[in-house]
């Protein structure tokens, strides 16, 4: 158990834990489905990404946000604007790296702006939610309206996939391994690097905000600083989940800013378990897996049987899948110690 | 003086929890409040901190009127509390508690660039939290500390941020007899080079740590002198206990 917790304890064990599940997945979906099944499993992957950045918003910052999507769709379509001819500012294969990065920045920065007025405004607790959810709504429904820029109720297409060809890496991440590898990389260097952030003693001001936000500010912490600076850098691992996305699908809608995503993703992790960034990841990887193969048997079964447990995890504690995994492996521990 | 307040007033709707209420605290007193429930204690302790704006009058912190500043920025300033109602971060180690403590008033991007356990100041944790009795502890969940443990923890975090003013709401409420004994004898440690206002209902408490004693009546002040005035004094009796039952004393 030292050895399991010495390994899994520093940053890089975020970035093991990611790649173990990634590894599991892969074996599972060629298992099911032959090699393109992966091409399915890596929008499993980002997902996860996304789910990740929720993680860090409500399972770390104690801020409960119903509109994730949003900063989703946001770098989407960041990384679709530099990447096709809707703006005319295509950048080509240049443009896909630059994408990327832009996929990050753009929805972090309209993080901290709604951040300053909604945190200096003391909208906390379900408020926070509730603005957030209709800040979802309100782009989903500008994209759907808004053509010319968000291409309206058909969407947008053609966007090219991640090049690395500058890299000396040929060709590009289109391929169905390809971008199942590209995604795991990228899944797997962004829990490493959020991990990092909350091993610093900002991250212990993190806990504190979420803990007792009130004692906090007595102690002298400017908490609305610390809130700003989680929210931002959620959007944008929020961000570049959603500009992978874009890579990886080649299409992007209005949808990917929207109030059903952002609702999927408090699901994600309410059911993965909150604060611990890998729960989050497995959350978002089974309930997407679970209903990709239940829903070919029966799809109102499906969704009972995911609400159902959606309610099982908020009333039996916030724990989620990897709560329970973890009391089970500890109960497992003790007996076998008490046996031996 | 490093704590004055002229005619402070502090209203809830149509009334005034607090009012035309004159306090001058000098540097490294350590002042008791006593009074009856409702009587204005903490609202005064709420006005001095920044949890409540005051209605009227003036807060002055060293000469400077910080009527405009929020809690935090009074905190920053060197004045800090521990609440009535304990209050840590329950689902955090220990050791973390102080660690918040100790890290306060700086900028949130430095903290970026450090960790929270190796900031050379584990040897200043590990000091405070000698002082207060729980360095065995340090890895406890403190929301599973006993409720005295919990008070001495917020002690604890509050000397961390080094405060100038120190303000204590009722530090022995709850407490047994032995728990109170240590707190008593933690108030008088920590005194030294500090400014401490402490309210508190046990009167054996007050007159072990404070050197003088404040009563308040009503929202306003009824009266201030050193422990043995004000356990003499009829005002402070009948405050307590009602007219016509001027015996016995206050706070029993």
């Amino acid at each position: 158990m030292a050895v399991m917790r010495k390994a899994f304890g520093g940053s890089s064990g975020a970035g093991v834990q990611v790649l173990s599940a990634s590894i599991v997945l892969a074996l599972l979906s060629v298992a099911s489905g032959g090699v393109a099944r992966l091409d399915q499993a890596a929008v499993w992957l980002i997902l996860g990404l996304f789910a990740m950045s929720l993680d860090l918003m409500w399972g770390y910052g104690g801020l409960l946000s119903f509109g994730q999507a949003a900063f989703f769709g946001l770098g989407a379509y960041a990384y679709t604007w530099l990447t096709t001819d809707k703006l005319g500012v295509n950048l080509h294969e240049l443009g896909t790296v630059v994408g990327l990065f832009a996929g990050i920045a753009l929805p972090a920065l309209v993080a901290l702006l709604l951040g300053y007025f909604l945190f200096y405004g003391k909208v906390v607790g379900a408020f926070f939610a509730i603005v957030t959810m209709a800040v979802s709504f309100l782009l989903q429904s500008l994209g759907m309206g808004w053509s010319r820029v968000f291409g309206g109720s058909m969407g947008i297409s053609g966007i090219p996939s991640v090049s690395l060809a500058f890299l000396g890496i040929p060709g590009s991440t289109k391929g169905v391994v390809a971008g199942y590898l590209f995604a795991t990389v990228m899944a797997a260097v962004a829990a490493v690097l959020m991990r990092m952030m909350l091993n610093t003693s900002f991250g212990l001001s993190v806990d504190g905000v979420r803990d007792n936000e009130e004692r906090l500010v007595l102690l002298g912490f400017k908490t609305i600083h610390t809130k700003l600076v989680v929210f931002a850098v959620a959007s944008g691992v929020a961000g570049l989940a959603g500009a992978l996305y874009a890579s990886h699908a080649n299409f992007v809608s209005a949808d990917l800013m929207g109030t059903l995503l952002s609702t999927e993703a408090v699901v994600w992790v309410a059911v993965g378990g909150r604060g611990s960034l890998i729960g989050a990841f497995v959350g978002a990887l089974v309930v997407r897996a679970m209903g990709f193969w239940l829903s070919d048997i029966a799809v109102d079964f499906w969704l009972i049987l995911l609400g159902a447990l959606f309610i099982a995890m908020v009333l039996f504690g916030s724990g989620g899948l990897l709560g329970l995994a973890r009391s089970v492996w500890e109960r497992g521990v003790r007996l076998a110690a008490r046996d031996s | 003086m490093l704590l004055e307040t002229v005619d402070l007033g502090v209203r809830f709707g149509g009334v005034w929890a607090l009012h035309d209420f004159d306090l001058q605290v000098e540097e490294g007193e350590v002042r008791g409040f006593i009074g009856p429930n409702g009587s204005g204690k903490t609202t005064l302790f709420n006005a001095i901190t920044g949890r409540h704006a005051p209605s009227s009058g003036q807060v002055l912190f060293k000469g400077r009127d910080i009527r405009k500043c929020d809690p935090g920025e009074r905190a920053r300033l060197g004045i800090t509390l521990k609440f009535q109602i304990t209050s840590v971060f329950a689902g955090l180690s220990v050791l973390d508690n102080i660690l918040l403590g100790l890290m306060g008033p700086r900028p949130v991007l430095g903290e970026l660039r450090r960790s929270a356990r190796d900031c050379g100041e584990m040897e200043r944790a590990e000091d405070l939290l000698s002082s207060i009795g729980l360095w065995e502890k340090r890895g406890d969940i403190a929301g599973t500390l006993a409720h005295g443990e919990k008070g001495w923890l917020e002690i604890g975090m509050a000397l961390a941020t080094e405060p100038t003013l120190l303000l204590l709401d009722e530090p022995a409420s709850g407490m047994g007899a032995d728990e109170t004994a240590r707190t008593v004898e933690l108030v008088r440690k920590i005194r030294v080079g500090r400014t401490i206002l402490i309210i508190e209902h046990d009167m054996e408490f007050v007159r072990s740590v404070a050197d003088s004693i404040t009563v308040l009546f009503r929202g306003g002040l009824l009266t201030h002198g050193d422990y043995d005035t004000i356990k003499s004094d009829e005002r402070v009796i009948d405050a307590y206990l009602g007219r016509g039952r001027a015996h016995g004393s206050p706070g029993s």
